[in-house]
């Protein structure tokens, strides 16, 4: 019987192509908004590490106070304490990350790399495609061999995915090391949203990057995972690495001075990688896409009833014949079925393109952020599910609503007595208020996204983004030490300054607003941190006249200058938000300031400046002369007169008659790294506002779909009040004012529902309340024209009746 | 009561209906003329031309051809706005099917003709509404809804909302088709009453019971005014 129904559907819906199409379509909207958020969830929060199967058990580790950008928490003696003594973990995986360079070629490559513990692979339950995994030993962790596993990319791309490439040695910033085996695709690393092409042992930290921080309990540099055993939760992990690191901290007390309470975090929000970003922003989109679905049902459920009116006379023929109210309805579900799972299926059609666009809104940028979207398993399933959901919920109503007739009465044409005015759409009105409600509430989302970006971008940064060439070089992989690489440094900046067009130039170990800049534990002079007070600032290594460069104000002291030399008076310049939070009201110049392991005098103090997101309030920050502090990466500004990708060649051109085989990387403006410091924004703002718009389209073929039909349905009672004396622009403003009605009532639900939703974007906002009046009045007043426009064709066809005819429609 | 202040005079009034290159004459050179306080039924057999002869008084159509003058003003070209003004505020009209809107009460019914009426004060309205409907009894159900009236209720109140407006001339086109012999024969009664009180009457009717009750009764056949002996020698043509 069930054949039967699907059979007599398709054939039903084969003779009402316009409904079927229209009604397809507009589910496939609202059901492919939700597969393509789901999608990205689906890869991103569910799939945090790709190429790991069983991450619902492991968790990152924290230390110190909550952040979503926090310093790599553990020194290596701390986590082999942790890894040795815990119980709650079968086990733990430490592992520092950065950029490396693959050197032995004419000109070095550089990837980006991590040094990991022993057992890293093991843990982590990833086998190699070839070979094995580094060495399993955890005698061998602190002292190190020197052997690479490949990512299965890099082992594609520069090796052509030589398959004797085992055993065989390439170079690592000028050090020899044996290819162990290849990771398998997929794989990408520890950290969601970042792409890592090769794996060393952790104690190979002194060849790589001319560090040697495996022997120091106070340098924290580790980022950890941890996989929980079997009936341990969070909470436990939390007690038991407090217990721990208690008494780590009770015995290295002097290592460990600041917030040391330790925290976990499940992978799908961790704060180590590109999920603490995407965990904020895709559930608001998923519940803004869910309205949208909602909002499409509600308009499917409209044309349901428009087209049961057309069949009242088909309905009543089957109910005198004998059917049941119950096989009518199963009927019409049957038909709502079909049409969802067409939608459906067509959604993911378009899912298949839309998984892959969440990668688009990423930017050409230094580090390898990498989003793999993509339709499986889990969305397959969530979308046919949403179908069949959305089979119900446009369907219900209208196929109980079509069912309830009396046979007789529609067979004699009595219940076809069209003078009856609103009652019979009551449902149909109620369906409109609740897409214009629906409607606002998208729109206004949309709307307070566009504004927080708005105001993000127009906000003041604390720097001048205009006309500054960024590009950045890596001397290590080039054979330069430090003393050998400053000089270098200083002879490239003397010259690029000479060149034509330039204004001013300096160097940085990071760039504003790309995510480049760390964060250190810091001591300022004469403060007392409370308990378990997590005392860190965002540091970096600039050159002489940094601030001059980027037109930073200085406040009070001076800028670095070429006379801040390794040999004289360690200074650093801080910001104001650090003096405000840790000497408030006081003369910070000539304070002294601990970072790292030295203590610093305050030379200047500078504006406060956006260094990680638009959307961030300043935090404090530390800037020290690259000079005392070498860093063998550094990025050129360039301040040019005009425009500065005109210096492109020359500034390339100077660098290498100082190196002719010194590569420069991530040739860019600074004016560019605002498009990768609102990425996230954009990303919102872009599928919210799409969102909106199609919630404005639906609304507005929502009210022209019940206005056009129920001014259908009054045509006789236009006619008696035309015959009784009502002039045409009397007819035009009654429909008119039915529209108006039905968009005000629907506003005024939108408005309330909205002003009680909006409160959970908060935290996703820049500069603009969650109640922000002109975007409400402008998404009320937009949404309220909108609807108008829609009713205007009605209007204009009702007051155009010839009042004999549609007396005569009787 | 009869008076020589014409309120309505047609001459050769013509009305052709064009459909696939076919025309059809539907009235063809009517002269008639309508006084002030007369009450004129019109007869004739299905498809005579007597509905749309009421709807052309009424303005709900135009003429193709002739004269129409409506208290001494020509009204055969008028614009779609006028003929709404003059339909509003000089013709009442009465439907064989009532024609009531079911989603407002008897009173807002009745109050219907009077909203569009630019300037008149709520209060008026009321005051109108009020009187049309005690002139019919039916004051006593102002809030009801029409689905809960019968159908002689339906028509009176169908013909209090056709006097509220205090027109020119009532036209009622089968004002008894829907009702049974005995809401019918008080339905005539109220308009003869009316009529004793001064209205204007036109009723269009095909039964001759109903069309006695008038002054004065016009016999149309095949859109053309007949004498009562041509009538019946015509329809005994068409018989035989």
């Amino acid at each position: 019987m069930l054949l039967q129904d699907i059979r007599y559907a398709l054939s039903q819906l084969r003779r009402a192509p316009g409904f079927t199409v229209t009604a397809v379509v507009t589910l496939a909207l609202g059901i492919g908004a939700n597969s393509t958020i789901l999608s990205w969830i689906s890869s991103t929060l569910f799939d945090p590490i790709p190429g790991v199967t069983q991450t619902e058990n492991m968790v990152t580790i924290q230390r110190g106070d909550r952040s979503d950008h926090p310093s790599p928490p553990l020194s290596y003696p701390d986590f082999a304490d942790l890894r040795d003594h815990a119980k709650s973990f079968s086990g733990i995986v430490g592992y520092h990350d950065d950029f490396m360079s693959i050197t032995g070629a004419a000109q070095p490559e550089r990837i980006y790399g991590a040094l990991t513990t022993a057992d890293y692979f093991e843990v982590l339950g990833v086998r190699p495609v070839l070979g094995r995994s580094l060495v399993d030993s955890r005698a061998n962790e602190r002292a190190g061999v020197a052997e690479a596993v490949l990512g299965y990319g890099l082992w594609q791309n520069r090796f052509a995915g030589d398959p004797t490439i085992v055993g065989k040695t390439i170079e690592i910033n000028l050090h020899p090391y044996t290819i162990t085996g290849v990771a398998p695709k997929g794989f990408q690393g520890c950290k969601s949203g970042l792409r890592t092409d090769i794996w060393i042992p952790l104690g190979m930290d002194q060849q790589v990057w001319g560090w040697n921080r495996v022997d120091y309990r106070g340098t924290a540099w580790l980022n950890v995972l941890g996989v929980l055993r079997p009936g341990i939760d969070r909470r436990q992990a939390d007690n038991e690495l407090n217990l721990l690191m208690q008494r780590i901290v009770d015995r290295y007390p002097e290592d460990h001075q600041g917030a040391n309470r330790m925290s976990t975090d499940p992978l799908w929000r961790s704060p180590f990688g590109a999920n603490v970003y995407l965990a904020g922003t895709l559930p608001i989109l998923l519940a803004l896409a869910a309205v949208l679905l909602l909002l499409a049902c509600a308009n499917v459920a409209n044309l349901l009833l428009v087209r049961s009116v057309a069949r009242r006379r088909e309905f009543a023929i089957r109910l005198s014949m004998g059917a049941s109210r119950w096989r009518l309805v199963r009927q019409l579900m049957v038909e709502n079925l079909l049409v969802a799972l067409a939608g459906g299926g067509l959604a993911l059609l378009s899912t298949l393109w839309t998984a892959r666009t969440l990668s688009a809104f990423l930017p050409p940028m230094t580090l390898p952020l990498s989003f793999h979207g993509g339709l499986d398993r889990r969305v397959l399933l969530a979308t046919i599910l949403v179908s069949v959901f959305t089979a119900l919920a446009s369907g219900v109503f209208p196929a109980l609503r079509a069912s309830n007739l009396s046979p007789m009465a529609v067979l004699k044409d009595e219940a076809l007595n069209t003078s009856g005015g609103l009652h019979k759409s009551r449902l149909a009105s109620g369906l409109v208020i609740a897409q214009i409600a629906l409607s606002l509430l998208l729109l206004v989302c949309a709307g307070l996204f566009v504004r927080s970006l708005d105001k993000a971008q127009k906000s003041d940064p604390g720097f001048d983004a205009t006309h500054v060439l960024l590009a950045t070089f890596d001397l290590e992989p080039m054979g330069y030490t430090a003393l050998t690489g400053t000089e270098f440094e200083q002879q490239l900046l003397r010259r690029v300054k000479q060149l034509p067009g330039v204004e001013s130039a300096t160097l940085a170990d990071f760039s504003p607003l790309s995510f480049t800049i760390h964060s250190e534990g810091i001591l300022p002079e004469g403060y007392v941190p409370r308990p378990h007070e997590n005392v860190e600032a965002d540091r970096g290594s600039v050159a002489a006249n940094y601030l001059q460069t980027l037109r930073t104000p200085l406040i009070s002291g001076r800028d670095f200058t070429d006379q801040d030399t390794a040999a004289t008076q360690p200074v650093v310049i801080i910001n104001q938000a650090l003096v405000d939070r840790y000497w408030p009201g006081q003369n910070a110049i000539g304070k002294r300031i601990q970072v790292g392991p030295r203590w610093r005098t305050v030379v200047g103090v500078a504006a406060n400046g956006k260094y990680r997101r638009l959307v961030y309030d300043p935090t404090p920050l530390v800037l020290m002369p690259l000079a005392q502090r070498y860093q063998s990466e550094a990025i050129l500004h360039v301040r040019a007169k005009g425009d500065p990708q005109a210096l492109s060649g020359a500034v390339q051109r100077t660098v290498h008659s100082l190196n002719a085989n010194l590569p420069l990387f991530d040739i860019t403006t600074l004016q560019a790294n605002f498009q990768i410091g609102n990425v996230f924004e954009r990303i919102a703002v872009t599928f919210a506002g799409a969102f909106g718009l199609l919630a404005l389209i639906l609304a507005a073929v929502g009210v022209y779909g019940v206005v056009a039909y129920t001014t259908r349905q009054r045509t006789h009672e236009i006619g008696i009040r035309m015959a009784l004396g009502a002039a045409k622009a009397d007819v035009f403003r009654q429909v008119l004012a039915q529209g108006l009605r039905l968009t005000l009532v629907g506003l005024a639900v939108g408005l309330a529902v909205s002003l009680f939703l909006t409160r959970f974007l908060r935290g996703l906002l820049f500069g603009v309340g969650t109640a922000d009046w002109l975007t409400f009045t402008c998404v009320a007043l937009s949404l309220c024209l909108v609807a108008l426009a829609a009713c205007f064709f009605p209007a204009r066809r009702a007051a155009s009746i010839d009042p004999m005819q549609a007396l005569r429609t009787e | 009561m009869a008076s020589n202040d014409k309120l309505i005079e047609i001459e050769g009034l013509t009305k052709v209906f064009y459909t696939d290159e076919v025309e059809t004459h539907a009235l063809s050179g009517i002269h008639l003329t309508i006084s002030r306080g007369e009450y004129v039924a019109m007869s004739g057999p299905s498809g005579c031309g007597k509905s749309t002869l009421l709807s052309i008084l009424g303005l709900l159509d135009t003429p193709t051809g002739g004269k129409y003058l409506l208290n001494s003003q020509p009204v055969e070209n008028l614009s779609f706005g006028d003929r709404s003004r003059i339909r509003n505020q000089e013709i009442g009209f009465i439907f064989q099917s009532f024609n009531l809107i079911g989603d407002l009460t008897v009173e807002e019914n009745v109050e219907l003709p009077l909203t569009y009426r630019a300037g008149m004060p709520s209060t008026e309205r009321k005051k109108r509404v009020k009187e049309a409907l005690e002139r019919v009894n039916m004051a006593h159900r102002m809030r009801h809804y029409p689905a809960q009236l019968s159908g002689g209720q339906q028509q009176r109140v169908a013909v209090a909302r056709a006097l509220a407006g205090s027109p020119s001339i009532l036209l009622a086109d089968e004002p008894t088709g829907n009702l049974d012999s005995k809401n019918g024969e008080a339905v005539m009664h109220l308009l003869a009453d009316l009529h004793r009180e001064g209205s204007t009457i036109c009723m269009v009717t095909h039964d001759p019971r109903f069309a006695k009750h008038a002054q004065r009764e016009v016999h149309l056949f095949d859109g053309k005014v007949v004498s009562e002996q041509e009538l019946k020698k015509l329809e005994e043509e068409v018989e035989a």
